[in-house]
């Protein structure tokens, strides 16, 4: 990623998303050391095309892990950029029971984006995606570029903020254990 | 315990398994085997298996590197690598073995002086369920042992499954306690691989979800044992309900104190319970009996906790009683003279008239 791309990006500190609020009662104990994000940064661009938008995400990842390889032991990159459905929906705890958040999920695994609803902490929905939704996702290298193309995204027109989770596959981050942004990010 | 309000089970199914009776065929983890995971994806799983005691077992160091403490605290557990813990399922090379000739083109045998072909595992294999089978410890002949520690999901009273689940995808049955995935539900996490401290939690890769023991479900709902029990040729595992006063479980279990939980000191309430296993005696340098137990009871208090002395004693006090020719309901039932008691999920269900 040149300098020049990058300056049309907005750069987002992560923080580590805390462990002690998560459900059930290990992994809270666990994981109670992990306060710190393993990925610093992330940088986004919100563009509008149209109706829609094109959103383009690009993080730091090292040793990037793109498959299980049959192995239980393996888990992949992902990231995950969120929208509140509300003007009080929560982002810490992925929203709360009458203020969701919808958004999507990559996973380098996969060969298609998740639509993803949550009402909280473990109450994730995925689905698939509406018609007209294309993704593009490589790795330089160092960085995993994301280009996601959304035809519409109504939510996103009227709150114009976004949540941003990023999951290193090689340090067995997934659910709770990512790196997010430490609250809603304006976009638009 | 669990973080979660866990409403207690209104029964809870168990078994027993007498150790001193299992001759390690593996009939119980091939008909598990066969009726529950033969895809690609569960392969490498064996929701049932049977291995070598002492011995690193499986997946290897399994007794290690699961999320509880020896005082029933959460530690962070580990995942086990499929490679070098659990080992891929293997292939064979039947082809070059069986269907080989001269020129290498199929159909035939080895051409003259051509190297035969054994049959072997393909790859590089480094470890599998029976990777340490019979290796057991001691010397011979003063004092090797082993015996066989058949394993499954122990359907626990407080799952450390459940209780790592971010999304509530593990429950447990409120009629019958057997606990259960909803792989609708499950993202593949694996915190519940991670905590399991018996390590019977598997994850499909292919499916991307965790899978483990179901206790054969829409068998014991027809009031059918699961398979690994109903297929036993040894005769040494029962099935029933623990607070069935006249089935097999409650006495063993509870009048006869004789049937124990691994590794108590995990403090989950585990509902498979075992008769652990008596030993003939350790030799002397002479070769000369020295009436010390061969299977150090160090090794047996380590695997079922400190209840192990009382259980042996009992069970060597009832079969010293039938030596003399007096009556034992206790070695009755161990002997299991009709498999059919052997299972007690209906009072009016017999598996065989």
């Amino acid at each position: 990623m040149g300098t020049s791309q990058q300056q049309a990006l907005k750069a987002i500190e992560l923080v580590a998303a805390p462990t002690a609020i998560q459900p059930g009662g290990y992994v809270q104990k666990a994981y109670q050391d992990r306060v710190q994000a393993t990925t610093s940064s992330t940088f986004i661009n919100v563009k509008k095309s149209g109706a829609g938008f094109v959103i383009e995400l690009v993080w730091d990842a090292s040793d990037p892990v793109t498959g299980l390889d049959g192995n239980p032991r393996r888990f992949v990159d992902a990231a995950a950029i969120l929208v509140p459905t509300t003007q009080d929906a929560p982002w810490i705890t992925m929203g709360a029971p009458q203020n969701a958040i919808e958004g999507f999920l990559w996973k380098a695994d996969k060969q298609s984006l998740y639509r993803i609803y949550a009402e909280g902490l473990g109450s994730v929905v995925r689905s698939t995606l509406p018609d007209g939704w294309v993704y593009q996702a490589s790795h330089n290298g160092k960085q995993w570029v994301l280009k996601v193309t959304a035809p519409t995204w109504v939510t996103l027109t009227d709150q114009g903020r976004v949540g941003i989770a990023i999951w290193q596959g090689s340090l067995a981050e997934r659910a709770g254990l990512k790196s997010v942004s430490p609250g809603w990010v304006d976009v638009l | 315990m669990s973080t979660y309000a866990l409403k207690p089970s209104e029964r809870q199914i168990a078994m027993v398994l007498d150790l001193n009776k299992c001759l390690g065929c593996h009939t119980c983890s091939v008909a598990c085997k066969k009726m529950w995971n033969t895809d690609e994806g569960t392969d490498y799983s064996y929701w049932n298996n049977v291995e070598t005691a002492p011995g690193k077992g499986y997946p290897k160091n399994w007794e290690d590197v699961g999320g509880r403490t020896d005082k029933g605290a959460v530690k962070k557990g580990e995942i086990p690598d499929i490679d070098n813990d659990y080992g891929r399922a293997w292939k064979f090379n039947h082809k070059q073995t069986f269907f080989r000739s001269a020129d290498g083109n199929g159909n035939g045998v080895a051409g003259k002086g051509e190297a035969k072909q054994w049959l072997k595992p393909e790859g590089d294999p480094k470890w599998g369920p029976n990777w340490d089978e019979d290796h057991g410890d001691g010397t011979y002949p003063q004092d090797n042992h082993y015996f066989y520690l058949p394993r499954l999901c122990n359907h626990c009273t407080h799952p450390a499954c459940l209780d790592a689940c971010p999304r509530k995808s593990i429950s447990k049955r409120e009629q019958d306690g057997i606990v259960l995935v909803d792989q609708d539900r499950c993202h593949g996490y694996r915190f519940c691989v991670e905590a399991c401290p018996y390590k019977k939690v598997y994850f499909d890769p292919l499916r991307d979800v965790a899978t483990k023991c179901i206790f054969c479900l829409p068998r014991v709902e027809e009031k059918v044992a699961p398979a690994c029990a109903r297929q036993c040729p040894g005769r040494l595992r029962f099935v029933g309900y623990l607070d069935d006063e006249n089935g097999p479980i409650y006495k063993l279990v509870h009048k006869w104190k004789v049937a124990i939980p691994l590794h108590p000191e995990f403090d989950l309430g585990p509902n498979v319970f075992y008769v652990p296993p008596m030993s003939p005696e350790k030799l002397d340098v002479s070769g000369s009996p020295t009436n010390e137990d061969r299977i150090p009871i160090a090794y047996l208090e380590k695997l079922f906790g400190p209840s192990v002395h009382d259980a042996l004693a009992i069970v060597k006090t009832e079969r010293e009683k039938t030596k003399r020719g007096e009556s034992s309901e206790l070695m009755d039932i161990l002997i299991a003279y009709d498999w059919n008691d052997n299972f007690s999920l209906d009072s009016n269900v017999r598996e065989v008239i």
